[in-house]
């Protein structure tokens, strides 16, 4: 497919600890499509994958990472199979990430301004003094006032918000094609994070770039997303698009996550939650990875793995009795 | 899209805001922040002019000290301070004064050289072993606790004992002491810089290994490398008159710690033998140990962002 700016294939990643001659299955087959000039979300709860998936893709993984299949095709090119320096080429270049802690994805001792313009010279072989000019235009475009005194200012002088937003203008300088942004504005208070989300996507519909947008945040997802992948447990449980999803929600994991978002209803009530904690990677249950959590769980999910099958309109679902359908593994047969 | 009213009542609230943070920090930098300390720290301004002060004495040295050091009197022997020689005479006749503004150069070399050999050897070191990791950082690491493992004393001083008694040696066997601290301090320094978020974030940006161990690495280590070097000047100045006192220094070179040495049999009748270059070092290690803790203090926060 040619409309796909990244497409991730059954991507496989393991990681090694201390002393154990296992490695942890931290993501298991992952599918993810990022058609050009879309947002694309990746929610779940920690330690579901979804940082590990960006980040095997971009060949960022920690030493004890390896990728042990799968591939990520970028402009027709397989970003795992790429050697190193190919690959720094494409980073920042043309995929761009911004990282979760504003206070601490900038260097303490350089200057902000400073750093973005490294990132342009870095890839734009720019003189210092174009990308110094560049580089006050981007600040200002990205909502940093007195940019010009700014440019000067060490990150520890900015606050969080400023930080990110220097961070995204760092991310953004050299106009990516994907931004790939882990969780930007988790570390951040809900106004600034509503401003952050709204510069994103203005740049976005200025430069026409593609966003994946990984967040545990519903909230976030619905403001920015247009489709959205669900993961738990280093697989894709559901897929669908922003408004399908909210909709009609067919994995009762998916479910329970809208359901815990805390509402506007009387008082008193106790918000939902989803009873029990991800299984752990090395003793993965047999059959679905989240029958012991799911309410709706019977004999064939605790013995049989679901696929991830389309539930119509390219809605995925990784489950053998969707909500809202009565499926074949339904409440009935249990 | 169309704004509406609600975007451009966001918009405005959001400028306010932005103005409202543009105006929280002045303008600061490390240096200022150093220049308030010696401010605020009384003992590492002191420690500051105390070290200029020495640094004078040693430059002007032959200005200060109107009598040659090694010029022997025979007549006037360990006489006691007076107006003529001011901290009164060795067993030789020498002038003490004069002996101890010209001693402060090998004194301050012997505390400069080393502490500079040390801290590029170590810095190099630790930067490898905690960036390569793995085999790199063993075998490092493992050569680094060798030399720690052996009391430093005794392993500058069979240095010297093998090499033989210069200053040269001197500086050898100091370095070979003090490198595996420095080397430990940026192993560990460079162990969790490189797990921060800016350096996966500069990795995310394509920048290079090399560039990421000298421009993001390398820097953030650079305040502790300076609070570490003062210190292991006044460090240096002490392990020399140790060895100088125990007889394995240069004999040649006038050091205070070789004053005090060939004062001690005279310490009852003439303590100004040794009170002198004894002060000497006294102040002077005082002096840089101040100024070091002083520069941790102001530096520290800045690690911290």
């Amino acid at each position: 497919m040619q409309d796909n700016i990244l497409e991730i294939h059954n991507l496989v990643t393991s990681f090694a600890s201390d002393g154990r001659k296992d490695r942890a299955i931290a993501v298991n087959g992952v599918d993810i499509a990022i058609p050009k000039g879309s947002t694309v979300g990746l929610v779940g709860e920690s330690g579901c994958g979804k940082s590990v998936t960006s980040l095997s893709a971009m060949g960022l993984l920690p030493d004890n990472g390896r990728v042990e299949s799968g591939e990520a095709i970028f402009c027709g090119r397989d970003l795992l199979k790429l050697p190193d320096r190919e690959l720094r080429k494409i980073r920042g270049n043309r995929i761009s990430m911004i990282f979760q802690e504003p206070m601490t994805s900038l260097n303490p001792v350089i200057p902000v301004g400073k750093q973005v313009s490294e990132a342009l010279r870095l890839h734009g072989g720019m003189d210092k003094e174009t990308a110094k000019r560049k580089s006050i235009e981007i600040l200002e475009r990205v909502g940093v006032p007195e940019a010009r005194r700014r440019y000067d200012n060490y990150p520890h002088q900015l606050s969080g918000g400023l930080r990110q937003r220097v961070m995204i203008g760092m991310a953004m300088a050299l106009k990516p094609d994907l931004l790939i942004a882990d969780e930007p504005t988790t570390a951040l208070d809900v106004s600034i994070e509503a401003q952050i989300l709204r510069l994103m996507r203005t740049l976005q519909r200025e430069s026409g770039m593609s966003i994946l947008m990984i967040t545990h945040n519903l909230g976030v997802v619905a403001e920015i997303c247009d489709e959205v992948y669900v993961m738990y447990a280093g697989e894709v449980v559901e897929h669908a698009d922003v408004y399908a999803l909210f909709r009609d929600c067919a994995h009762p994991y998916t479910r329970g996550l809208i359901a815990s978002l805390p509402r506007m209803t009387p008082k008193g009530q106790r918000l939902y939650t989803i009873r029990g904690t991800v299984p752990n990677l090395r003793a993965m249950p047999a059959g679905c990875r989240f029958a012991p959590r799911c309410e709706r769980a019977c004999k064939r999910c605790w013995e049989e793995k679901p696929l991830l099958q389309d539930i119509g309109n390219g809605h995925l679902c990784r489950c053998h009795a969707p909500v809202g359908t009565n499926g074949n593994g339904g409440e009935g047969n249990g | 899209m169309k704004r509406t009213q609600k975007d451009l009542y966001t918009d405005q609230l959001s400028h306010r805001i932005l103005d409202a943070e543009a105006e929280i920090q002045p303008d600061a930098g490390i240096a200022h922040s150093i220049v308030n300390m010696f401010r605020v720290n009384r003992a590492a301004l002191l420690g500051l002019i105390l070290i200029l002060l020495i640094l004078l004495l040693a430059l002007f040295a032959p200005l200060v000290a109107r009598c040659d050091p090694d010029a022997i009197d025979l007549v006037n022997l360990r006489k006691p301070p007076s107006a003529a020689h001011w901290f009164g005479t060795d067993d030789l006749g020498r002038d003490v004064f004069a002996r101890v503004a010209y001693g402060s150069r090998i004194s301050l070399m012997i505390g400069f050289v080393p502490s500079a050999i040390s801290l590029v050897l170590g810095t190099a070191l630790g930067l490898m072993a905690g960036f390569l990791g793995r085999r790199v950082d063993a075998l490092i690491m493992r050569l680094a606790d060798v030399v720690l493992a052996f009391p430093s004393l005794l392993l500058a001083m069979v240095v010297m004992y093998t090499l033989g008694s210069s200053i040269l040696n001197m500086f050898i066997a100091l370095s070979i002491i003090n490198w595996a601290g420095t080397a430990r301090v940026v192993r560990a320094q460079t162990l969790s810089l490189k797990e921060k978020e800016f350096v996966e974030a500069a990795r995310s940006m394509g920048v290079s290994r090399w560039k990421i161990v000298f421009r993001h690495i390398l820097p953030n280590c650079l305040p502790n490398l300076i609070v570490l070097f003062t210190l292991d000047i006044p460090g240096a100045i002490m392990w020399e008159s140790s060895m100088s006192f125990l007889g394995v220094g240069d004999p040649n070179a006038a050091s205070w710690g070789l004053m005090v040495s060939q004062g001690k049999s005279y310490a009852y009748m003439c303590p100004w033998l040794i009170l002198a270059p004894g002060l000497a070092i006294l102040i002077t290690v005082m002096a840089f140990n101040f100024l070091g803790d002083g520069l941790r203090d102001a530096i520290d926060p800045y690690m911290k962002t």
